[in-house]
């Protein structure tokens, strides 16, 4: 089987350490992944926590698939409330250490309470203790592995952690295993922090064992001899997700300046592989496309130990805040990596204010001093250094461009670029409308992986509606539609995706966005488990964890009226090739956001009707 | 004579890597012969243009253009 049965729990006030036990049913439910989180999640938190309390829980828990020898499966995810959002908190992460927690023996780790004194969490198999971890708190993530692992005598701990950004409660602070490999948004990593948690190392002896080894072997083997011949793949394996810089800026959707324009004149330069490396990868993962770079000049130094910036971080600490240095993004990148920051959030709340200043709303008495104009690179380490200590302007950057906004005044507030006060990943609406529906309908604030993105459905014969036309996908929808087409689409990979985040699937991996299809992802469950399952139980199960998110949600007070785009994205852009044309209109985003609800079976606000929850089994979730 | 620039990793579906290909006009030719001839799928490519402007495959090209092709990308 791929799971062992078995939650751990940790209460970090009373310092309890307990094993939950789950029946095969409770899988078949919630499978793993945000399923089993969100299960804990409501069960165990208040209705109004705030994300900051003990009381918050902080949930990690790996797919159903993860820990297995199959290809792109190594996900997990951290649940809790999100302090920057006030929403549902999810973010997902690769690497090596959601494998090792299964092979310790353990499908999901339930934090609650908070610790007087810095500590950390060590789990080896069924042994589990809460340690001093006075002498690594303030450390950067790197001393602390590598502390860590020479105390532990074994170079095999996998250790997730936080960096000092963490520890001092920046907002959009993040949580890292392997140095590279992060669980980035939501400021998930302050929760950790908030709990005196500064890091879980874990090892794992156990193995898990497919009900069909030889059916998982077979997919591996088809992968690995694939990888480098699919298009898809093997572009993600040579050239890894910065290659699509490229591309979006010639589609003139490269977010620019705090996504007023969608063009960049430095996009090559970012796009460089100049200081590239040979990529890695996560746990048996044969596309291996993640990427590593080194820079060793007079001027700057970049860590290979961090990774490299990968599209994401190239846009949003690049071309939106005007920098086209290469090497600048490169180190800031590891200044992030090595303090636990999200890039996307970072790089988007330094743009705003970049905004405000030239806009005159914010000056220097305001800034430090410091000119807060687009392009100016020499600004970038000295402000991110002060985030992460929550010194001067910093302090107040360190809660995220919405807040910021509160203080800087309501002129401002028209330069937001965010979904639930959670800014806009590096994908314009404006250019694929696809985009503005995942934004505003994510559950956890703006995300780029709600759904998958129209580019793939844009033709009959384009590589979505080739593999998904099995889930009912089967015309091309112009990536500038907003009707039903577009809304149905959305729907479908959002449920889609959901399945993917429950077996802890990565979208490298995965069609529509690289190579594996669906029916060998279901071949895989179906091997994995013993499972006579199919595609309508798992897209039910998909939907099964949305509505929990959904009703988290509105435990929080969060319904329709949060599920809404900035006003940015109603404005043109205002250079390359979509200048000046209005291509998404707030009145067909909103009536699109309530097709999607009818779809959904969704209420008027939003919220997950009384029959929905009761077909999907969540009976115990109406009040 | 049409120029086709083969952006990114494009390139590497033209024998001997080049990112430019001279071909010789004939009327009716379209994006997607060409892809054709380069064993490309419609698929791998996410944005095509033809003297700077968006373009579909389907559309013949008049003698002396310049044809640009960028490889899909969504999600990063
Ligand atoms: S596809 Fe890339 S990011 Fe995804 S699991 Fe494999 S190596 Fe990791």
């Amino acid at each position: 089987m791929s799971f062992n049965g078995k939650i751990l729990k940790v209460d970090l006030t009373s310092s309890e350490v307990k094993v939950e036990e789950q029946p095969e049913s409770f899988y078949r439910r919630y499978q793993g992944g945000h399923g089993i989180g969100l299960y804990y999640l409501l069960k165990e938190s208040k209705h109004d926590v705030d994300a900051l309390e003990p009381e918050n829980p902080l949930i990690f828990a790996p797919g159903l698939l993860t820990g297995l020898r199959a290809p792109a499966v190594p996900r997990y995810v951290v649940i809790s409330k999100s302090p920057l959002t006030g929403a549902l908190g999810k973010s997902e992460a690769g690497g090596y250490w959601g494998p090792e927690l299964k092979k310790a023996g353990f499908d999901a780790l339930v934090i609650t309470g908070s610790s007087k004194a810095p500590v950390y969490l060590l789990i080896r198999d069924d042994k589990v203790e809460i340690k001093d971890a006075g002498h690594l708190w303030g450390s950067e993530t790197g001393p602390v592995q590598e502390k860590l692992r020479e105390e532990l005598g074994d170079k095999g701990t996998q250790v997730v952690q936080i960096g000092p950004a963490g520890e001092k409660g920046v907002l959009y602070a993040n949580i890292v295993n392997n140095l590279a490999h992060f669980n980035g948004r939501n400021g998930l990593g302050a929760v950790m922090g908030s709990k005196n948690l500064k890091a879980i190392a874990v090892r794992g002896s156990g193995k898990l064992k497919a009900k069909n080894e030889e059916r998982l072997k077979e997919i591996f083997r088809w992968t690995a001899g694939q990888v480098k011949e699919h298009p898809l793949s093997s572009m993600l394996h040579k050239h890894g997700t910065p290659a699509g810089i490229k591309t979006v800026n010639a589609q003139g959707g490269l977010p620019t300046n705090n996504f007023e324009l969608g063009v960049f004149e430095g996009a090559e330069e970012l796009a460089s592989e100049d200081y590239s490396l040979k990529p890695k990868g996560c746990y048996a993962c044969p596309v291996v496309c993640k990427r590593v770079v080194e820079v060793n000049e007079d001027d700057i130094v970049v860590d290979k130990m961090y990774g490299g910036p990968e599209y994401e971080t190239l846009a949003a600490l690049g071309s939106n805040c005007g920098i086209g240095d290469l090497k600048v993004v490169a180190k800031v990148n590891e200044i992030c990596n090595r303090n636990t920051l999200d890039t996307i959030t970072l790089g988007m709340t330094i743009s705003f204010a970049m905004k405000c200043f030239e806009e005159g709303i914010i000056g220097p008495d305001d800034t430090d001093g410091m000119e807060l104009k687009f392009g100016n690179k020499d600004v970038l380490i000295p402000l991110v250094e002060k985030i992460i200590k929550r010194e001067g302007i910093g302090d107040l950057l360190a809660l995220g461009s919405k807040k910021a906004a509160e203080k800087f005044g309501p002129e401002s507030k028209k330069y937001l670029v965010e979904s639930k006060g959670q800014e806009a990943p590096m994908h314009d609406p404006r250019v694929k409308t696809g985009l503005g529906l995942q934004y505003a309908l994510s559950i956890n604030g703006a995300d780029h992986w709600f759904a998958q993105h129209d580019p793939f459905f844009a033709a009959e014969d384009g590589f979505g509606v080739i593999e998904m036309a099995g889930l009912g996908l089967t015309e091309a929808v112009d990536p500038l539609d907003t009707g039903m087409a577009k809304v149905r689409l959305i729907y479908y990979t959002s449920v889609l995706n959901s399945v993917y985040d429950l077996l802890g699937v990565c979208v490298f991996g995965y069609v529509a966005r690289s190579l594996i299809p669906l029916n060998f992802l279901l071949d895989q469950v179906v091997a994995a488990t013993g499972w006579k399952t199919s595609w309508f139980e798992l897209m039910k199960a998909g939907e099964r964890a949305m509505a929990m998110a959904r009703e988290f949600n509105r435990r929080q007070g969060l319904e329709q009226e949060a599920d809404k785009l900035s006003e940015s994205f109603y404005r043109p852009l205002a250079k390359g090739p979509f200048a000046g044309k209005i291509t998404l209109k707030e009145e067909d985003l909103n009536d699109a956001v309530e097709k999607y609800y009818a779809l959904a079976g969704w209420n008027k606000s939003g919220g997950v009707s009384r029959n929905k929850l009761e077909e999907l089994g969540l009976g115990w979730l109406v009040q | 004579m049409i120029t086709v620039l083969f952006k990114s990793i494009l390139s590497e579906y033209v024998p001997g890597e080049p990112d430019q290909v001279e071909l010789t006009y004939e009327p009716d030719l379209t994006i997607r012969a060409i892809l054709e001839q380069c064993g490309l799928q419609p698929g791998h490519i996410g944005l095509a243009m033809v003297d700077g402007q968006v373009s579909d495959l389907d559309c013949p090209l008049h003698d002396g253009v310049t044809v640009e092709l960028y490889p899909i990308f969504g999600g990063g």
